[in-house]
């Protein structure tokens, strides 16, 4: 219940703010719910067999890559912060590349590389090694493809909260008589779990609505069947009630995520920093080195390769490749308002959850990652309709496909602020606001610029993530607009691969940068009281 | 991964409560030197200060005691038991010292009974009178639900002592415990840590900056400077 109290001028404020944003936030979910509604066979079409064998076959994968997606982070986190490893700051940079990878492309090259009849497959077959490939379509393939490409998401808030956490908190564990083992269950674990929740979250959300991947492994998950509805039979009202049960599993993620223990609000009181030395891994340190950089090999080098592959193929074999350069400036003219749009609606809602925590501002909170957990496509549709029904003057506009970002990305801004939010000593606007300053002035002058290095980092990676959306781009663009993620669909659906290769390979060296800014950015500003 | 078993040193001991560091080396590199040949002989019981400016290694010195840092050669024994050489180290878990960290390291997930009794196994018998009687003579009574950062400084400070006497250490170090606190609460505590620590008799090492609270509160002072120990 919210207290007296707190109904302040500032709650009112960013009460009103919070629930404009989530009302338009969730318009998708409004569209959805109309047109199942207004279906005749809505249940009967809910309860079929093979709508259930549906729903298992995408649990067990959005289990199996949120899983393997957190175990391999804690390996990297773990050693890229607390080890001598050798070349860290490479490595770094290195694990945080697959995200700049879109699952189609992946997934193309995946096939194209080790599928049964794939490359890898012929080149051993050529020289007797094997006769036989594992199958890799299906459950297995659709896991090591999307947790390879996800895992950054719970990498990089893990890594941050693994640097931040001061090292005092397990030396004292130690002095009180409680081992290794013991320390990382009751002391690290807890204080990690805020980064691995939110990173999970996203993981989770990412492959519940991911589309490009499991169609191209031939995994059969709620994207494939609603991507079917509309391309193959173009039923928008059966594809929609599909699309509600999708809705249905990321607000049953959403709900699961609350009961994890170690959801509490708490900040480090801690001053003395890091203080530990590093884990010396001796002998094992080049082990150690080669077992980090097959992730970013199969993660990131291995697309790369293929897409090179099929451009130096298709030079040599005298392919026409054409390309129309002007897709580089839209995708990043269009990738940079997302980001900004899409920071400047997060702070209040992020702000509201953390600062006035009530039931409400949690509804807030949970209804700004739904558009995360919906297939782009159905955001992309719902956003048309909207449009054409409601707002026809910008219909067909950027403005209409840069909101859709938006919606899609609303959850990666809100988590890359509230995960900041909420260990940020309230001493210190406390003390600001003894110092004179108001409250409006004391966010400016000292929420913000602490709140800084995870603004920036949510914003690059909010312009990663638009960088290289497709389905939505291809639903709201504008007549004549052409981006680097519908030149690689156009051509490689054209089976132009060399063609679709050189945007690929763009779209990927421009990610590059900012991904390793993203990582290397040094976090000046202590945000421990 | 099998962890060596140490010995449980009784109370009743002639070198419980003693530590003995003698030619103790310890440095970063080469040219970061923080201990040369210390020695050091502290007796059962006694509250001993060392003095020192900042970055001098005091807290160091600390950490090279309770096991979180090696030692490059010499020995440091703890109730009699070798604890640290140049070639053996045993790990801060068994040498059943009391840390106070200077930013108290309240674990901020568990709340103050939690924090209190973090150090106590969980099938020790009478596991929550004991936590409750320590709460109590930290005068924190009524407060045990509440999270560290929904305390006072000083009542930070109180729960950092009370869990690290908890576990009946036979000594507890204490890094720049009262430098977070304010004046006259620095002084008030300071007396209430000194009649808490000497009612249970625990040898204390202090490291501090303030010559006067050294002064007031120790048996013995001593100034650390340039890797070395001076008595004073």
């Amino acid at each position: 219940m919210i207290k007296i109290r707190n109904l302040n001028k500032n709650y009112i404020w960013l009460s009103t703010i919070s629930t404009l944003i989530a009302g338009v936030v969730s318009i998708p979910l409004i569209y959805l719910v109309f047109r199942a509604v207004s279906h005749d066979g809505f249940i009967e079409l809910i309860f079929r067999e093979r709508v259930f064998w549906i729903a298992f076959k995408t649990i067990a994968l959005v289990v199996s890559v949120t899983f393997f997606s957190i175990v391999l982070s804690f390996f990297l986190s773990h050693f890229l912060t607390k080890s001598d490893v050798p070349f860290k700051k490479l490595l770094t940079i290195l694990c945080c590349l697959p995200i700049v990878i879109p699952s189609y492309v992946y997934g193309m090259v995946f096939v194209h590389l080790l599928g049964p009849k794939g490359q890898l497959f012929q080149i051993l077959s050529s020289w007797n090694i094997i006769d036989s490939f594992p199958d890799l379509y299906g459950f297995w393939g659709a896991t090591i493809t999307l947790t390879f490409l996800s895992y950054p998401y719970v990498f990089l808030p893990l890594r941050a909260a693994m640097i931040s956490l001061d090292d005092s908190f397990e030396d004292a564990s130690r002095s009180l008589g409680r081992g290794r083992i013991k320390t990382f269950y009751y002391v690290t674990l807890p204080l990690l779990l805020p980064a691995m929740r939110s990173g999970g979250l996203l993981v989770a959300l990412y492959t519940l609505s991911d589309y490009g991947a499991v169609a191209l492994l031939r995994y059969q998950t709620f994207t494939w069947a609603i991507m079917n509805m509309y391309n193959g039979a173009f039923n928008r009202i059966s594809a929609a009630a599909l699309s509600l049960l999708l809705v249905f599993f990321a607000v049953l993620i959403l709900s699961l995520d609350g009961f994890i223990k170690g959801a509490r609000n708490f900040f480090s009181s801690s001053s003395s920093g890091n203080t530990s030395s590093l884990i010396q891994l001796d002998n094992k340190k080049w082990i150690i080195f080669i077992l980090i950089l097959l992730v970013p090999i199969i993660g990131a080098l291995i697309p790369v390769i293929g897409l090179l592959t099929w451009l130096i193929k298709g030079i040599i074999y005298g392919d026409v490749i054409v390309f129309n350069f002007t897709s580089i400036l839209t995708s990043l003219k269009v990738s940079f308002f997302s980001a900004i749009l899409t920071m400047i609606i997060s702070l209040p809602i992020s702000f509201f959850a953390v600062k006035y925590k009530s039931k409400f501002s949690l509804l807030l909170e949970k209804i700004s990652y739904i558009g995360f957990g919906l297939p782009s496509i159905v955001v992309g549709l719902s956003l048309v309709y909207f449009s054409i029904n409601f707002l026809f003057p910008i219909y067909q506009t950027t403005l209409v496909l840069i909101f859709g970002y938006s919606v899609l990305f609303l959850p990666v801004g809100v988590s890359a602020i509230k995960s900041t939010l909420i260990q940020l000593n309230p001493n210190l606007e406390d003390a600001s606001r003894g110092l004179g300053y108001n409250y409006w002035k004391t966010f400016f002058k000292v929420t913000i610029p602490l709140l800084m290095p995870s603004i920036l980092a949510g914003s690059l990676l909010i312009f990663l993530l638009s960088m290289k959306e497709l389905p939505l781009t291809l639903v709201l663009s504008p007549l004549n607009f052409t981006s680097l993620p519908t030149s690689i669909w156009s051509y490689a659906s054209e089976a132009f691969f060399a063609s679709a290769a050189l945007p690929a390979l763009i779209l990927i060296l421009l990610s590059g940068p900012a991904s390793a800014y993203l990582v290397l950015r040094k976090n000046n500003i202590d945000v421990r009281g | 991964m099998f962890s060596r078993r140490y010995p449980v040193i009784k109370k009743t001991s002639a070198n419980y409560g003693k530590i003995e560091l003698e030619n103790v080396n310890v440095s970063f590199d080469e040219k970061n030197i923080i201990l040369k040949d210390f020695a050091l002989n502290i007796n059962k019981g006694k509250f001993v200060s060392i003095l020192g400016t900042s970055g001098i290694g005091k807290t160091t010195l600390l950490r090279v005691i309770s096991g979180f840092k090696r030692i490059s050669s010499g020995y440091i024994r703890i109730n009699g038991q070798l604890a640290s050489s140049g070639f053996s180290h045993m790990p801060p878990e068994n040498r059943n010292l009391g840390f106070v960290f200077q930013d108290y390291a309240l674990f901020p997930h568990l709340n103050v009974f939690e924090n209190v009794g973090f150090g106590l196994g969980r099938k020790i018998k009478d596991r929550n009178v004991k936590i409750q009687n320590i709460v109590e003579m930290i005068d924190l009574k009524g407060h045990e639900k509440k999270y560290p950062n929904q305390l006072s400084g000083g009542q930070q400070q109180r729960v950092a002592i009370g869990r690290a006497l908890a576990v009946n250490p036979s000594a507890i170090l204490m890094d720049e415990p009262f430098s977070n606190l304010d004046f006259s609460l620095k002084s008030i505590l300071s007396n209430e840590v000194k009649k808490i620590i000497r009612s249970t008799g625990t040898t204390t090492i202090m490291v501090t900056h303030d010559e006067k609270e050294a002064e007031r509160l120790s048996d013995e002072c001593y100034l650390l400077e340039n890797g070395k120990i001076k008595s004073i």
